[in-house]
């Protein structure tokens, strides 16, 4: 008879996403933990031996204690063993985020594996081999132990560890909570079930990161799943299903405008909502705008991004338009007046700007000029 | 506008009903007498045109002539190409008509307002020019003209209207109201920001102000939440260490070693003891028996010591007894000797006595010649003394008989020199009569006594003289000889008056008498001296000392006198006194040597019984020490034997030997062990115990206290808070950033405004300059008209090169030149608005110089073609020259 089991990590559960403001913060936020209720369901569902979390479950030591209260009540889904390891951002301190969820008292079936020990799951037929850290950053190898654990014969060994394996990542000069690459076949490992990698990744047969289940972030292009590992005794290669979780598509975009009527400018930006994976409600969508516009383009460009911003979730804008002010706009300013020779002279200043700030500031100012003399022709009109 | 006619009835001065019109379109001078109205006609035209037709109160009351009738007037004018007529009479109706209109009441003074733009005067408020629009600055009151401020309070409420012209013409702001609109929606969203002065608000009030305190409030926040984590932080990883040096106090392997470490040590400490226990102990052996041994020894070293003492003390008391004996037979013999010595001194001494007496009485003798010769020179000297006395007191005699002295002859001499003097004063004044005679002619005083022709006569009273051969001469000196004589004649008499005092007939006879005095002086002085001399000499004070001094004498020398009856005696006892003297000096010698003989006799006895006390002495305890020593051996003979005491000191060395071989060999083993290295090692072991111990009591200690600390700091939801401070953060930060650059955006377009407003309100003056310019070139052909930038007014006047304020020019010039600013003003409104306002002038240009007047006079005739002009004038003559309508006030006046 096999083992089956859920392998997830990196929850973050109580990390802030500051980059993602307003209510739509709150609303992703809030996703992070419904996951949790999601994969508590699908294990219940899948009927696993055990749902193994890699670490990182919370985002830091000092979350709200609510927060804690609530994770207890999203696990209670699966009456099965929770298996929770502590990571780099919830090491196993000497006072920690698991020295308060234990003092919460929680249920049996929740396991702290806060020490390097055994755990017997699936009545003894298989044995969770956990490496907790202990410290936020260390260049010990926590797995090691592993190679030595006693489990009786017979027994799947699976490993439960957060870190990086020795070799992934060539360019990062010292990594921190290393794991050896061959750490598997050291410590007779059937699984090894690693979490610190937020996108799912295949290491080797039985060595897996399944990545968050959440997605948190544009760059993780494999995030948001779980996996489903069915080992069918001790020796046999597991069987991995990802199994999508995700609810949030945290998608870039880059939009480089050429000088194009302000229709064309809208329909360009128009574009990038319909093209989205997802419908918006469920798109973090990060726009960089590059290049030029005119006064009236600006506008068009200003009114198509508002009605973006309204359709997905939440937008996030690097707005590095440049505004380029027509002849004709600064002609249509100067009326024989002196806000043309104003409009002239703010948009030379536009032109000779010293620095950054100051072009943006004489941008603004043309931009305000422009408009406000907009809506006076406006408010004009109608006597006229 | 202009004004075609006015007609006025019962308004103040004008009392009844006067007309004053036709007026020309062009140039109309109305000419009056002071007092006559002229100034009232000006009144009247305002109060129709700008005071309500229902004034009332003060204001309605000084609009009332004495006739008691009410105001009412009537005027004709064109304004925009439309002719009104306004007939207004106060407190009772007003009507506006025109060619297709007519309005009445309040709706007629609206309609006024608005044709002719000013502000309603409301209550009693005073008139101001705002409450009379443009007609304020064209229709000059008299005598107001020339003063600059009323220029421009008059020229202020048209200020717009005049600018407007003026931009209009330079046709930079066609946007008009819509400008207007710009720029104060860029004012109003700048002074969200900043100040009038451009600096930025730091009141609350500025959304940038709000915002930086919202952030700086956050962010104080949560550098306070991050500290408390970063405290937490810290605390938790001492509690870790903590932990760990607890675990590490409580390995029990660690403990187990320890003790077992300390275990051996003890053992070995253990055997250590023992071993120098026992040292300790044979070492006291050893001392008792080497003791025992030295004392053995040292024992029997004394009783050999004692017997050489014995033999050495027996022949030493022998020696003594031999001197003894020699000693008492010396003492004897000496004693004798001192005996004998001290008879012989006894007999000498009586000699020397007796010789003694005698030379006592030698010198008595010799005591007794020298007082008897002693009495005898004090009484000589008593004599002596008396002798000088008696001379004393004759001189004194003498001197009490003469009367001048030293004071009384200088006052003679005063006297004698006043005579001199005054005599010749008189002689200054006298007749000199010099005498020349030929031949043998001699000369006479009448009264017969001759004359010594050879000397000058010098005549100072009237004085005849025989001249022989010639006769009688009579000379009377002239001047006032009268009074110079009687000056002399009373010096005389002074004189003669001081020296009848002093008894004496001239003063050479007084200054004898002196001498003589001061003589006799000096020799009583000598004497006085000499008696004084003498006495000193006997050692006294004076004679009466003297003579108690020679009684005393006398009575020593009379006791004496008994003792020696005879003088003869005593010469002899003083003859032989030199050899009494021998004498006794001979026995003195001769006792003191046998009294010298006798001490020294004397001193060698006393020595010799010394040398014998102290032989004897010496002999005594000899003896002693002999019988003590002959005790002590026997004592100690009964005590124990010398050959006992010998076996006794064998015994004891034998002891001694085997103890010091056991102590040895209990001193090798304890060097075995090595006692430092054993203290050493047990002391580690103790210590390392304890050090285990107090590990394990810290730790727990260190441990609690953090983990009370973490409890204490209560970090629970710092993070959720933190993270929630820090998004409001980030958003507030854009926010801010974003208001920055509003406000930066804002004010660099509001600076730009007025920066281009400032250009254009400068450029505004070079019209306003354009249109003085031909009307000051005709009064002040060499000036130039340096205009203020604010109220467009001349400001200077530049005059070869010279800038002259306004307000030091002449009230003349002053006067012209207002005249220019409203012809040129006047000027520009014609161009901009089609339509010149009437400008009246009353009794204007009175303080003109005549070459100035004619030449603005022919600017106004000129300017007439243009606008219509009014003048209101006393000298109506003076304007005669002008192609102008002439009209005469008391002309004007209705016969009905």
């Amino acid at each position: 008879m096999g083992i089956r089991l859920l392998h997830t990590s990196d929850w973050h559960l109580g990390c802030p996403l500051r980059h993602v403001t307003g209510d739509a913060g709150a609303l992703v936020r809030e996703r992070r933990l419904e996951v949790v209720r999601a994969i508590a369901q699908l294990a219940q569902k899948r009927e696993v031996d055990a749902v193994l979390v890699a670490g990182d479950v919370f985002d830091g030591q000092h979350v709200d204690s609510a927060l804690l209260l609530r994770t207890l009540e999203a696990l209670a889904a699966y009456s099965g063993p929770w298996i929770l390891l502590p990571g780099n951002h919830d090491a196993a301190l000497a006072e920690s985020v698991w020295t308060r969820l234990a003092r919460l008292e929680p249920p049996s079936n929740v396991h702290l594996a806060l020490t390097a020990e055994p755990i017997p799951i699936g009545n003894e037929r298989a044995f969770v081999l956990p490496a907790p850290l202990k410290s936020r950053r260390t260049q010990d190898d926590r797995t090691a132990w592993m190679d030595l654990a006693p489990t009786p014969p017979g027994a799947v060994r699976i490993g439960l560890a957060h870190g990086l394996i020795e070799g992934l990542q060539a360019q990062v000069e010292e990594a921190t909570n290393p794991i050896a690459a061959d750490r598997v076949q050291r410590a007779q490992l059937d699984y090894l079930a690693l979490g610190d990698r937020h996108g799912f990744l295949k290491v080797d047969a039985r060595t897996w990161y399944s990545g968050t289940p959440e997605p948190d972030h544009y760059r993780y292009r494999d995030a948001g799943f779980v996996l489903l590992v069915e080992l069918d005794g001790p020796g046999a290669v597991p069987r991995i299903e990802p199994i999508p979780t995700g609810w949030y598509h945290w998608v870039e975009r880059a939009l480089e405008l050429p000088p194009l009527s302000p229709p064309e400018l809208e329909a360009r930006i128009a574009a990038v909502s319909s093209e989205l994976p997802a419908p918006g409600e469920r798109v973090i969508l990060k726009l960089a705008l590059r290049g030029s516009v005119d006064l009236a383009g600006r506008r068009a460009v200003d009114a198509a991004l508002a009605r973006l911003a309204a359709a997905v979730r939440h937008l996030a804008l690097e707005d590095g338009l440049r505004l380029q002010p027509g002849a004709a706009e600064l002609a249509g300013l100067d009326d024989g007046s002196i806000v043309g020779a104003c409009a002239r002279a703010i948009d030379e200043r536009r032109r000779s700007a010293a620095s950054e700030d100051e072009r943006a500031v004489a941008e603004l100012a043309l931009r305000l000029l422009w408009q406000a003399v907009a809506e006076l022709g406006q408010a004009e009109e109608p006597r006229a | 506008m202009r004004l075609l006619s006015l007609t006025i009835r019962d308004f103040r001065k004008l009392a009844r009903s006067w007309h004053i019109g036709p007026l020309e379109p062009q140039l109309t001078v109305i000419g009056g007498d002071n007092e006559e109205g002229k100034s009232t006609v000006l009144l009247a035209l305002k109060a129709a045109l700008f005071e309500s037709w229902s004034v009332s109160g003060s204001v309605g009351a000084a609009m009332r002539s004495h006739t008691g009738g009410t105001p009412r007037i009537e005027v004709a004018f064109e304004l925009g190409g439309t002719s009104y007529r306004l007939e207004k009479e106060f407190g009772r109706s007003c009507l506006l008509s025109w060619s297709n209109g007519r309005l009445s009441g309040d709706e007629a003074e609206a309609k006024l307002q608005q044709l002719l733009r000013f502000e309603r005067r409301s209550g009693r408020a005073d008139r101001q020019a705002k409450h009379l629009g443009l007609f304020a600055l064209f229709w000059v009151d008299q005598g107001t003209s020339f003063v600059p401020e009323m220029t421009v309070k008059a020229l202020e409420p048209q200020r717009d209207r005049i600018l407007a012209a003026l931009r209009r013409e330079i046709e930079l702001v066609a946007g008009g109201p819509r400008l207007s609109a710009l720029r104060a929606h860029i004012k109003a969203n700048c002074a969200r920001f900043f100040t009038e002065r451009g600096e930025e608000k730091r009141a609350k009030d500025s959304p940038l102000v709000a915002l930086r305190e919202q952030l700086s409030a956050l962010e104080a926040e949560i550098a306070q939440l991050q500290a408390l984590r970063r405290t937490y932080d810290a605390t938790v990883d001492r509690l870790e260490d903590a932990r760990a040096a607890l675990a590490r106090a409580r390995d029990p392997q660690r403990r187990a070693e320890a003790e077992a470490r300390a275990a051996q040590a003890r053992d070995e400490l253990q055997r250590l003891d023992d071993l120098e226990r026992a040292y300790a102990q044979q070492h006291l052996i050893v001392q008792r028996e080497e003791a025992e041994l030295k004392r053995i020894e040292s024992e029997l070293r004394a009783r050999e010591r004692r017997r050489e003492q014995l033999e050495r003390a027996q022949a030493e008391l022998t020696e003594l007894q031999r001197e003894r004996t020699e000693l008492e037979k010396q003492l004897k013999a000496a004693e004798q000797q001192c005996l004998e010595r001290e008879r012989e001194q006894s007999r000498l001494a009586e000699e020397a006595a007796n010789a003694h007496a005698r030379l006592v009485r030698a010198q008595r003798a010799r005591a007794f010649l020298e007082r008897r010769d002693h009495v005898q020179r004090l009484r000589d000297a008593c004599n002596e003394i008396e002798r000088t006395a008696q001379a004393v007191r004759r001189i004194e005699a003498e001197l009490a008989e003469i009367t001048v002295d030293q004071e009384t002859v200088e006052k003679l001499r005063a006297a004698a020199q006043k005579v001199a003097e005054k005599a010749a004063v008189l002689n200054a004044q006298a007749t000199r009569i010099e005498f020349f005679p030929t031949g043998e002619r001699g000369v006479r005083r009448l009264d017969g006594s001759a004359l010594d022709l050879g000397r000058p006569l010098d005549l100072t009273e009237p004085t005849e003289l025989v001249l022989e051969g010639f006769g009688r001469i009579r000379i009377t000196p002239g001047g006032d000889l009268a009074a110079a004589q009687r000056a002399v004649e009373e010096a005389q008499r002074r004189l003669d008056e001081l020296l009848a005092r002093a008894r004496v007939p001239t003063l050479e006879a007084a200054e004898a008498a002196l001498s003589r005095r001061n003589a006799r002086a000096h020799e009583l002085m000598a004497r006085t001296e000499q008696i004084a001399a003498l006495l000193r000499s006997l050692g006294v004070e004076d004679g009466s000392a003297l003579r108690a001094r020679l009684e005393e004498e006398e009575q020593k020398l009379g006791e004496l006198q008994r003792e020696f009856e005879e003088d003869n005696d005593a010469a002899r006892l003083l003859e032989q006194e030199h050899a009494i003297e021998e004498e006794v000096r001979t026995c003195t010698a001769r006792m003191e040597k046998a009294r010298e003989e006798a001490r020294r006799a004397g001193q060698i006895c006393a020595e010799l019984r010394q040398r014998w006390a102290a032989i004897d002495g010496q002999y005594r305890t000899q003896l002693r020490t002999l019988q003590e020593l002959r005790e002590a051996e026997l004592a100690d003979h009964a005590r124990i034997s010398d050959a006992d005491l010998k076996a006794e000191y064998d015994r004891t060395a034998a002891r001694l030997t085997n103890a010091r071989a056991q102590l040895g060999a209990i001193e090798a083993e304890r060097e075995g062990l090595d006692p430092q290295r054993v203290r050493d090692r047990a002391h580690a072991a103790e210590r390392e115990l304890q050090k285990l111990e107090q590990e394990l009591v810290a730790a727990q200690r260190e441990v609690d206290r953090l983990e009370g600390e973490l409890k204490g700091l209560g970090l629970e939801a710092c993070d959720a808070r933190l993270e929630e401070l820090e998004r409001r953060r980030a958003e507030l930060v854009e926010q801010k950033r974003s208001l920055e650059r509003e406000s930066k955006a804002w004010k660099l377009l509001w600076e730009t405004l007025v920066a281009h407003e400032r250009r254009i309100t400068e450029s505004l003056l070079e019209p306003a300059e354009r249109r003085f310019r031909p009307y000051l070139e005709k009064l002040f052909p060499d000036a130039e008209l340096v205009l203020d930038q604010q109220s467009l007014l001349p400001a200077k006047l530049r005059r070869e090169g010279i800038d002259e304020p306004l307000s030091e020019l002449s009230v003349g010039t002053r006067e012209q030149l207002a005249v220019l600013v409203r012809l040129a003003l006047a000027d520009l409104l014609l161009e901009h608005e089609g339509e010149a306002p009437c400008l009246v002038l009353d009794d204007a240009l009175v303080f003109s110089d005549e070459a100035r007047f004619a030449r603005i006079k022919r600017i106004l005739a000129e300017a007439a073609n243009r606008m219509q002009i009014l003048v209101l004038t006393c000298r109506p003559r003076e304007w005669a020259d002008l192609s102008a309508r002439y009209l005469r006030l008391e002309d004007c006046r209705l016969k009905t």
